[in-house]
């Protein structure tokens, strides 16, 4: 018994409403990428200002890395915060051969899994539309899955300590959605004040956006594994005190 | 197979027991107050973040033959988007969950009040909220320096009747949506198209020639536009037939909320 | 106003269907003020569906129901003014405290707000919930959320108490206290209406009650009557051994007045249970179990249905 268990379980679960939700995922960054990507797009000046690319290029694969972040996020908050404490679906593993560490890679393979049913037609579409300037473009999907699990880890982690689910207003609101909005997706970060650009820094989604451009429509630079680093090392964390924080509160 | 009898006369709406459910709102979210306030948030952020970083590179753009900035002519779209977003989160999400899931209004309907006065409640509680934001909002608006006319007192009352009508709409959502699987496709298939189709962010002129007459058919369309007359003062004729719209809207949705939801808990 | 002897609740021919499923299918029965009226039967007999249209949350399909005088299809709002329903699962509002549920149900009534706060003081002190009173609902036990739902049917002071398997997942403890709460609203004159199928509930609480099973009334009486008219005194319950079971199986007919062979055990129906347990000693049969005991609503129902109230 092992970590492919607990993907294997949350795979029955999906497989009865894959269809739907393959539709509605693939539905969803189509819509927005039209209405948001074209309609900016044709407002805003370009040239300059975008690194040589034009501003639907430069949006769609911002918007490709914070969707995992998003979606990364989100399925670490109320599903983990369910199978602990409502539906108590992780009680129920422990008293089988399974353990803690199982579970928590368990269900980063299934995130994994998640992101890449996200990320890829996402991927297809903005192929389609003429978005990617290189073949390294390809290179992206499992940096996007990085993203979204470097962002998932540490959240598990402090979902884990959790009674209640009050804390997720504040992460929702003053994390998530500045961190969206003020990582480099819609607009470059040097137009942010000095102070925000340092914080820009200091947040995965930063990382995870630059890093898909440069394989995507920029040129790939050595501050590439610079981004990288600091997603793996994210992740490492996360997993850490994830597995900490989970052994003490299922096994206490 | 007999017909069922009660169908003969129905409890009628009583808007004082309707009220009791903004009273009982009150009382609970009187423990998570915190959410009450941070919601006021997120617009603002928005503003930011895509009024004026992105609006740095953004000529004028126009709107009813005006040339007007970029970040005056998205807030009050933010304004409208914002209010919908309150909208279904009071008037679906809520709702959806305290009558499938959370068992509360299973507790209400064994006294006096039953489920049309709840809906009804609801609506009046996500109208009184959406205003309140609002009403936030057009201050920051006004601090920022985005707001060009005096006609804005009016966007507070255009805020309440948004609201109003985008609640109902929401709880027509709430009829019949039994299932949690439902949400994800309502969410996806209907709310958000509604906030990409909608004139928030751009004018409707830049979608395609065919698209435009559905845009214009929203209702969200109808807010963004009715709000951004108001605070541009490009007030028309035509700003008249926004707020036709929308008091339609309000009407005929609220008729179609209470009927579904009639239907609902009674088994 | 009601006088003393008349009839809360009349149901003629009260039909409750679904779609070609009938849950109640033509039952008639009548309420007295002042009683504790109970529905025995086990799961799916209609118990839940009959309170529901009773408690004017369920339309009827067919007959004729009378609620304090009032018909539930035209004046429900004004039955409900009058009624306490505590209901099978807690529907108790989570988002609030204890306090506050008792505060919403009375704004709910528009029980006035100087009335509305001794009222509510006294019902926590009912239902010996005082301390709790400023505690979210969800961390409160199986037992303290039933009795916080009994004062909150309370708030209105209500003339007919409905309660739908008011003890089922209550340890015993607690179940004693709700039926001494229960007893003591009996004592002030409240009318309470009772669905259970546990027999001894049964036997404790209600004046009169009737059985359902599938849709049906199969009797009705007080608990003592309808033992008396199904069954005997007592019972003689064997357990036997398969060899002895095939050979009994005609013999011990003479016994008892009645025998009801069970899959694992076999019940003997006497007046005198010691007695014909010596009678089958002396008669060679040594039993691997035996146990006397007084008849209870359980035989009934097993005498009229073939079934054991419990599944």
């Amino acid at each position: 018994m092992s970590a492919s268990d607990v993907v294997v379980r949350n795979g029955l679960v999906f497989w009865r409403g894959w269809r739907a939700s393959f539709f509605l995922s693939v539905l969803s960054p189509v819509m927005f990428l039209s209405a948001m990507g074209l309609g900016l797009g044709s407002l805003v000046d370009e040239g300059q200002s975008f690194g040589g690319v034009t501003y639907l290029q430069f949006f769609a694969t911002g918007i490709l890395a914070s969707s995992a972040m998003q979606s990364g996020v989100f399925s670490a908050t109320y599903p983990v915060l369910s199978k602990i404490m409502w539906q108590r679906n992780y009680e129920a593993m422990l008293a089988s051969p399974l353990s803690v560490r199982d579970i928590l890679f368990g269900e980063l393979g299934w995130g994994a899994l998640t992101l890449t049913q996200l990320s890829v037609p996402f991927f297809v579409v903005m192929s389609i539309m003429g978005i990617f300037d290189s073949w390294t473009a390809v290179a992206t999907i499992p940096v996007v899955i990085l993203v979204g699990l470097s962002c998932a880890a540490p959240v598990f982690a402090f979902t884990a300590t959790l009674q209640t689910d009050e804390a997720y207003t504040w992460i929702f609101r003053f994390i998530v959605t500045p961190l969206f909005l003020l990582s480099g997706t819609f607009f470059p970060i040097q137009e942010l004040p000095a102070w925000g650009q340092v914080v820009a820094h200091a947040t995965p989604l930063f990382h995870g956006v630059e890093l898909v451009r440069q394989l995507t429509i920029y040129d790939i630079e050595p501050s590439a594994l610079w981004h990288l680093g600091y997603l793996l090392a994210l992740l490492g964390i996360g997993v850490t005190l994830g597995l900490r924080n989970l052994e003490k509160r299922l096994m206490a | 197979m007999a017909a069922e009898v009660a169908t003969a006369r129905d409890q009628p709406v009583s808007v004082h027991r309707a009220l009791k459910l903004v009273r009982r709102n009150l009382l609970a979210y009187k423990h998570f107050w915190i959410a009450f306030v941070s919601g006021f948030f997120e617009p603002f952020f928005y503003l930011v973040a895509v009024g004026f970083g992105v609006g740095q590179f953004i000529d004028d753009v126009s709107f009813v033959g005006a040339q007007i900035e970029y970040a005056t002519f998205l807030a009050p779209g933010l304004l409208a988007a914002s209010t919908l977003n309150g909208a279904i989160f009071d008037g679906f999400f809520t709702p959806f969950f305290k009558l499938n899931w959370m068992k509360t209004y299973d507790g209400i309907v064994t006294t006096p009040v039953s489920i049309p006065d709840i809906a009804v409640g609801e609506v009046v509680w996500a109208t009184i909220r959406g205003t309140i934001y609002g009403t936030g909002f057009l201050a920051v608006m006004l601090s920022l320096g985005l707001i060009h006319s005096p006609w804005a007192l009016l966007g507070i009352p255009a805020v309440m009747l948004s609201a109003g009508a985008l609640s109902a709409g929401a709880m027509i959502l709430t009829g019949f949506t039994k299932q949690i699987s439902s949400l994800e496709k309502v969410m996806t298939l209907i709310v958000f198209p509604l906030f990409l189709f909608s004139g928030t962010f751009f004018p409707v002129s830049l979608y395609p020639r065919v698209l435009q007459p559905v845009v214009q058919a929203t209702p969200l369309y109808h807010a963004a536009t009715l709000l951004r007359s108001l605070t541009t003062g490009e007030v028309s004729p035509a700003t008249l037939g926004h707020v036709a719209y929308l008091a339609g809207m309000l009407i005929l949705a609220g008729a179609i909320a209470i009927r579904l939801m009639r239907r609902r808990l009674v088994s | 106003m009601e006088q003393a002897g008349t009839a809360l609740v009349v149901a003629r021919g009260l039909t409750k269907a679904f779609g070609s499923l009938v849950a109640v299918d033509a039952v008639d029965f009548e309420v007295r003020r002042g009683e504790v009226f109970g529905f025995l039967g086990p799961n799916g007999a209609g118990k839940t569906s009959t309170m529901r249209m009773i408690g004017c949350t369920s339309p009827r399909s067919g007959g004729s129901l009378s609620v304090m005088g009032m018909d539930p299809a035209a004046q429900a709002a004004e039955i409900k003014a009058r009624l306490g329903v505590v209901p099978q699962i807690d529907n108790l509002d989570i988002e609030l405290t204890v306090r506050e549920n008792l505060e919403m149900y009375a704004r709910y009534f528009d029980v006035p707000k100087g009335v509305a706060g001794d009222r509510i003081d006294e019902l926590l002190d009912f239902v010996q919930l005082s301390e709790r009173a400023k505690d979210k609902v969800e961390p409160l036990s199986g037992g303290m959320k039933r009795r916080l739902t009994i004062a909150r049917a309370l708030v209105n002071e209500p003339s007919l108490l409905l309660l739908d398997e008011p003890t089922t997942g209550l340890d015993p403890q607690a179940r004693h206290l709700v039926w001494d709460r229960l007893y003591r609203l009996k004592q002030r004159g409240v009318t309470l209406v009772i669905t259970t199928h546990y027999m001894d509930e049964a036997e404790q609480l209600c004046d009169r009650l009737v059985v359902m099973d599938k849709a049906k009334i199969v009797a009705e009486g007080s608990p003592r009557d309808l033992i008396n008219q199904y069954s005997t005194r007592e019972v003689l319950e064997l357990r036997l051994s398969d060899e002895q079971r095939e050979n009994l199986k005609t013999s011990l007919d003479g016994l008892a007045e009645r025998v009801e062979w069970l899959p694992d055990r076999v019940l003997l129906y006497t007046e005198g249970g010691e007695a014909t347990l010596s009678k089958l000693t002396d008669s060679g049969v040594n039993a691997e179990s035996a146990l006397v005991r007084r008849a209870g609503l359980e035989d009934v129902f097993l005498t009229i249905t073939g079934r054991s109230l419990i599944e």
